[in-house]
Formats: C-alpha cells, structure tokens, sequence
C-alpha cells in the first residue's frame, strides 16, 4: 500500500476536485454568499475591514479572497465574479483532503485514505466546499489544529506546536463557533486522560501555540492593528451568539434531531433522499472498535479515542444549540468520516487476525473492498447530484433559504434591459426592499453604479423615473408607466421587476 | 471697426454667460443613492401558501343553466409522459394543493388540452397550475378551436406571454401569483370544441404544473 499512497491520494484529489471545481458559477448567489462578497469588495476597493461582532464572523475568509483577487486579476468589486469568492472554499475544501495524511503516523495508512475519500465524496463536504462561508476554513483549521497538536505531543515538535496555535487562533477569526470545537476538544482530551489515567502535558509548546493563537487572533481581528477595537468586539460578540444559541433573536430555530436526520436519512417534499449514512454508519463501528480496542497496531489507541469523544461531544452540542444552520454539520461530520476511516482499518484488520492463510488475506481485503465500492459509487453519484442537479433545489438538506435559479432569470432580464436602454449599465435602478429580500442583488448589480436601495417606498425620491424598479410583490406601480414581471428570490419570496414603457417597447423591437 | 469687434465680443461674451447659465439649469440630477443595508442568514420558509393576496377576479355574467363542461373529459399534453400525476387529474374536479392533486409536464413550452366532445359555447375559464407556493406561471396563453390540431380556427382568449418567448405573439395579459382561487378568464361565449392551455414553466422552476381546468358553458 505504501507505494501506492501517492497515487491513491492523487485519485482520492481528483474525485475530490470533480466535485468541487466544475460548474462554479452555474448556482445563484445565496444571500449569506454575496452578503460577504460585497463586504470583501469594500476591503478589496477601500482597503477596509472592520469585524461586525453582529454578524458575517471573522476575518479569514475577506483576506484570504484577496489573494485570490490579486492572482485573477481582480482589482474593483464590479470585476470579481462568482468563482473569484467560491474557488476560496473550494482550495480550503481540496486542502481538507490532502491535510489527512498528515494523521498517518497515528492512523494508519488505510484509515487516511479512507477517510480522504470519504472526505473528498461526503455530498455535505464537496458542497459547501463550493460556498463562499466560512465552514470549510473552519473544518480545514479544526483539523490541522488536531493533527498539528497530535504531530506535536508525539515528537515534542516545536513547529508543530506553532502550527497548532496558529490553527487554534485561525478557527477563532473565522468562526465564532469555534468555541464549541474547543470544548468539544479539550472535554476529549479530558475524557482520553481520564480512561488512560495519565496525563501529559507538554506546558512549553502549548505555552507557545497559545502565543501564536493569540497573536494570529488578535492581528486578523485588529484589521492589522489598524482597527484596535475589533479584538474586543471579538469577545463581546459572545453576548450576541450565546443569546442565538438558545434561540432568543434568531429565526434558526430547529429541533435536536435536526443535524442527525441529515447524517441518517432527509427527504422533503417528495424529493430524492439524502443520507451522509455511509460515515455515519461506520464511524459508528469505528467508535464500538475503538471502546473494544479492537484497533489495528498502526492507530494510536490514544489519538482514536480522542477523535470519538472529540465527535460524539461535538455532536452532542451542536444538536442541543437551538440555533441550527446546516452548514454547521461539516465541524462534527468530518469527525464521523474520521472515525469512519478507522472502522474501515479496523475491519480489515479484524479479518486478516481471524485468516490464518496469508494469500487469503489479500484475497478477503480485496473483497471487502469491492463490497465498499458500491456505498462509496452511490454516496458519489448522490454528492454530484446534490452539487450540481439540486444545487438550489429546496428539497436538498444543504439548501437553506437558497435563492432560487429563477432569480438568474430577473438579472438576464435587467441585463436585457440595459443592453437596450440608451444609459446602458449606467440606467437608474430602484430596489425597494427590506434586506432580507435585497440579496444577493447587490452582487448580481455590481456593475450597474446608479442603483439605490430603500427598505420603504415612500422615502424613495421621486424627481427621476427610474428605468427599472425590483421590489416585493405587493409593490404597485402606474401600469401605464411600467411593466411588471414577477421573479423568484427564494422559495416563497417573489421579487416583481417594474420596467419603463419606453424601454419595454425598445426591448420588444428586438424580438420583432 | 474697432466699435464692431467691440460689440462682436460683447455679444460672444453675453451669449457665453447666458448658454452657462442654461447649462447650469440644465444640470443633471444626481441622486444620493443608498447602499444595501446587510442582513443576516434569512428564514427557511417551508409552509404553505395558501392565501397570498391578489387581484378579485372578474365578475363574469353568464346565462343560467352554465355548468363546467369540462369535469371528466379527456385531456391530451404536448407532454405524453407528466414527471408527475396524471393528465385526467386536470378535469377530476379536485382542487387541493396538495401532491397527489398536480401534473407536473416537462420543463419549457408545454400545453393541455381538454376536448369538449362536441362544439360548445364558452363563457369562462378557470385554471390552477400549483398553489402550493407562491408562483408565477409564464406566457399563460388560452387558446379555442374547433380544429383539434389548433391550426385554424385558432382564437386566443388570454396571453400574458408580454415578450412573445412562447412564439404565439405577444399578449396584453398581466402575469399573477398563483393561489388557491385560480385563475378566472372571460371567454366571451365564444364557440368551440378544443381547449388548449399553455404555459413556460414558472418562477418556481422550469416544470409546468396543472392542478384543475374548468370550463363554464353550455
């Protein structure tokens, strides 16, 4: 096996790659994901970030698109489109894949490239892999914070001391969730201390990982010392999401077994049937091999059991939190796919310990291999479909409140418009909506400069009719002055677009 | 000369000031244009809608005795084979919202069409594409004939398709949200055998859907 892991991890790369590159730009905007483009082209254009301790999280993921604005070329917010900001999960995503190697040492050959399969074919993590949120930076730190912190214990590795903190504090400035990965991770290492009944503690690295968590923490979120207060808003920002957590304030309220049904068995409205079971399912018998260490002797009993409680606290939380988002998932699923690499390693083991036949052991591996394929074959077919066919589709567990593809429809529209209207991109826009019906518009009219957004009608000045208005559908305008169409955002909110006559009627002599 | 250059220059310089003047009155209007306010994740909405307000329908006249002529008779689709339900439910007389009571035809320009069995006078229609949620079906074209082929005869008593992208030309018909109390078109008492009722999918999706058609007449 050893010297085909490069070429496994090579193949493991490109399924993952398959699901995460292709098709980009083909899925509209979700209202967070152009909620934080916008925000990113106020850095990329103004040089200015400030941390909202409200909402949009931390600072990773503006800084780390800008990279990738100064490699495409992109140097205003009318120039960046939608791959500028989702190849940045989608790199975080594929780095996910090739980071788990980095637990060989303490997993096993068969276990990481089982658990870099799982990873690169999991529908949940190929699919906001592709989203422009923060979850996949999380996810990729969460780990590195992990294998960082295990590589460090196991050799008293300075560096990987260093690159632990650095990932601890990376998580902090990207998510404010991190708090519970870090509960979840230090009730683990309690509980390993606890069954093992020892404990080490290695005081000067972690003294200095904690120094490069800080210190990364605090840089990011004092927009490069140039906005001091952010560190601070960082804390008191903790107000704001334990209120969210219990379910004061906030319109994400779901029930406990929420996240659970998305790793077992979703169907909504007669759609096709989700499941990330295949993870589930194993890491489960992962975690009974582990409690019976029943463990092959290349996985580190300690670091096995540290992932189980680390995944099944890390669970636990997140199902009883009222707050539920289902991109919140990645943090405890990547878990299951962990220990779902270890059920796999365990099996085989398990076998080639009862066959005293050693030809018959290879012979045994392989089939045993052969009956994953087929699980491994549907959950890719199913990440596909869930990428690509029902990337918008409201019946997919991992669309949330997903603007709908019709809304792709009203800006091919608006472009038609313009392409007509003797103003060009230059016409004036009226958007008149509350601001949750407003994005991802901002995004989408990022090219159009004279387009005003009102949350009320009658604050809208009226001394220029504009060519164009977007508005709710309860919006009436003079019919004799404009024309209305109807357009979906989202599933159950509609947009009407109210065009000027005279622009109609140019428009309509093209179609002649 | 030098009276004449005088006048000349005073004159360019008044007619200067006084096209400045103009031009400053003639300024363009810039508006301050507010930025989008931000806003957080928005609600997951997953319930029925049932009763989003609209338009009342039109109050049609019709001579006493009109019945849906339309209940039970045969539907045919330029779709043969609905992703979902069947033709018949379109002329069963159930109107619920619910799945089980939908067709659901192909993605694109699709039609039905209900054959009244004999020439009939037509004074309304009323359809329910999918009230579910709130939609919006497009280029929702009405169409009579005594030709089951609808090449002559052909007389279109409603078209909302505003930009012609069905091809059955341009209609004057507003497009509307869809809810339980449908669709209510005036036929005119027009005479005819053939219904047929197009649609280009909606704001929900390319699909076209078909909970019930009526026709009201004698």
């Amino acid at each position: 096996m050893n010297k085909w892991f490069p070429l496994v991890m090579l193949l493991i790369l490109l399924a993952g790659m398959a699901l995460r590159i292709p098709r980009l730009a083909e899925r509209p905007l979700h209202h967070d994901e152009a909620n934080q483009a916008y925000r990113f082209g106020l850095l990329l254009e103004d040089g200015v970030y400030e941390y909202d301790a409200d909402d949009h999280h931390g600072p990773t993921l503006y800084y780390l698109t800008l990279p990738v604005s100064w490699i495409t070329g992109v140097k205003t917010f009318a120039d960046s489109v939608e791959g500028t900001y989702r190849s940045v999960p989608v790199v975080f995503g594929l780095l996910l894949i090739l980071a788990i190697p980095l637990l060989r040492c303490g997993l096993g050959t068969t276990s990481v490239c089982t658990a870099a399969l799982f990873t690169a074919i999991s529908p949940g993590m190929a699919y906001y892999s592709r989203f422009y949120i923060q979850e996949s930076l999380l996810v990729f730190f969460t780990f590195m914070a992990i294998a960082g912190g295990w590589r460090s214990i196991q050799i008293g590795s300075r560096f990987w001391a260093i690159v632990a903190g650095l990932s601890i504090g990376l998580m902090f400035a990207t998510k404010e969730t991190a708090i519970i990965a870090y509960a979840a991770m230090f009730g683990a290492a309690l509980l390993c201390a606890l069954v093992a009944h020892t404990t080490h503690f290695p005081l000067k690295n972690m003294a200095l990982g904690l120094i490069f968590a800080l210190l990364i923490a605090f840089l990011l979120f004092s927009s490069f010392m140039t906005n001091m207060n952010g560190p601070v808003d960082a804390v008191l920002a903790f107000k704001g999401y334990f209120a969210r957590g219990t379910g004061m304030d906030t319109d994400h309220v779901h029930p406990w077994n929420f996240y659970l049904r998305m790793l077992t068995r979703y169907q909504f409205d007669g759609g096709p049937r989700w499941s990330e079971g295949l993870f589930f399912g194993l890491g489960l018998l992962g975690c009974i091999a582990i409690l019976r260490k029943k463990l092959p002797p290349e996985i580190d009993l300690g670091l096995a059991r540290f992932i189980m409680f680390y995944t099944i606290l890390l669970t636990l939380a997140y199902s009883v939190i009222s707050y539920k988002t289902p991109w919140c998932i990645l943090s405890f699923l990547h878990g299951w796919i962990l220990l779902a690499g270890i059920a796999v390693a365990s099996i085989l083991n398990c076998c080639a310990d009862k066959i005293t036949i050693p030809s018959a052991v290879r012979s045994v591996k392989i089939v045993l291999f052969l009956l994953l394929g087929w699980p491994v074959y549907k959950t890719y077919r199913l990440a596909e479909n869930t990428v690509f066919r029902y990337a918008a589709d409201y019946r997919n567990p991992y669309v949330y409140a997903h603007t709908a593809p019709d809304f792709k429809n009203l800006i091919r529209r608006i472009d038609e418009m313009a392409a007509v209207s003797p103003e060009g991109k230059e016409m004036y826009v009226q958007v008149i909506a509350a601001p949750d019906s407003t994005w991802p518009l901002p995004f989408y009219l990022r090219r159009f400069p004279n387009v005003g957004y009102w949350t009320d009608a009658t604050e809208v000045p009226g001394e220029i009719k504009p060519s164009l208005v977007i508005a709710g559908p309860d919006f009436e305008s003079d019919p004799e002055e404009f024309l209305t169409e109807f357009y979906s955002l989202r599933q159950d909110t509609l947009l009407s677009l109210h065009i000027d006559r005279t622009l109609w009627d140019a428009f309509i002599e093209t179609r002649k | 000369m030098k009276n004449q250059l005088k006048t000349v220059t005073v004159a360019a310089l008044a007619i200067l000031f006084t096209g400045s003047a103009i031009a400053e009155e003639m300024e363009k209007l810039e508006l301050e244009l507010p930025k989008p306010l931000f806003a957080g994740t928005p609600k997951q909405i997953r319930t029925r809608n049932l009763e989003k307000p609209g338009t009342p329908p039109p109050e049609i006249m019709v001579p006493k005795g009109t019945v849906n002529i339309a209940e039970g008779k045969e539907v045919t689709s330029s779709d043969d084979f609905p992703v979902i339900g069947e033709l018949e439910y379109i002329t069963d007389g159930d109107k619920d919202g619910a799945d089980g009571s939908y067709v659901e035809l192909g993605p694109g320009v699709q039609w039905v069409q209900i054959d009244l069995g004999e020439v009939k006078t037509i004074y309304a229609v009323a359809l329910w594409h999918y009230h579910a949620q709130a939609r919006a079906y497009r280029d929702v074209i009405i169409q009579v004939s005594d030709d089951a082929e609808f090449v002559e005869g052909v007389t279109t008593i409603f078209n909302n398709d505003h930009d012609n992208s069905a091809g059955l030309g341009v209609g004057k018909g507003k497009e509307y949200i869809e809810t339980y109390k449908g669709k209510l078109v005036d036929a005119k008492g027009i005479k005819g055998q053939y219904i047929r009722l197009y649609s280009n999918g909606s704001t929900g999706s390319d699909m076209n859907h078909y909970i019930e058609v009526e026709v009201f007449g004698k």
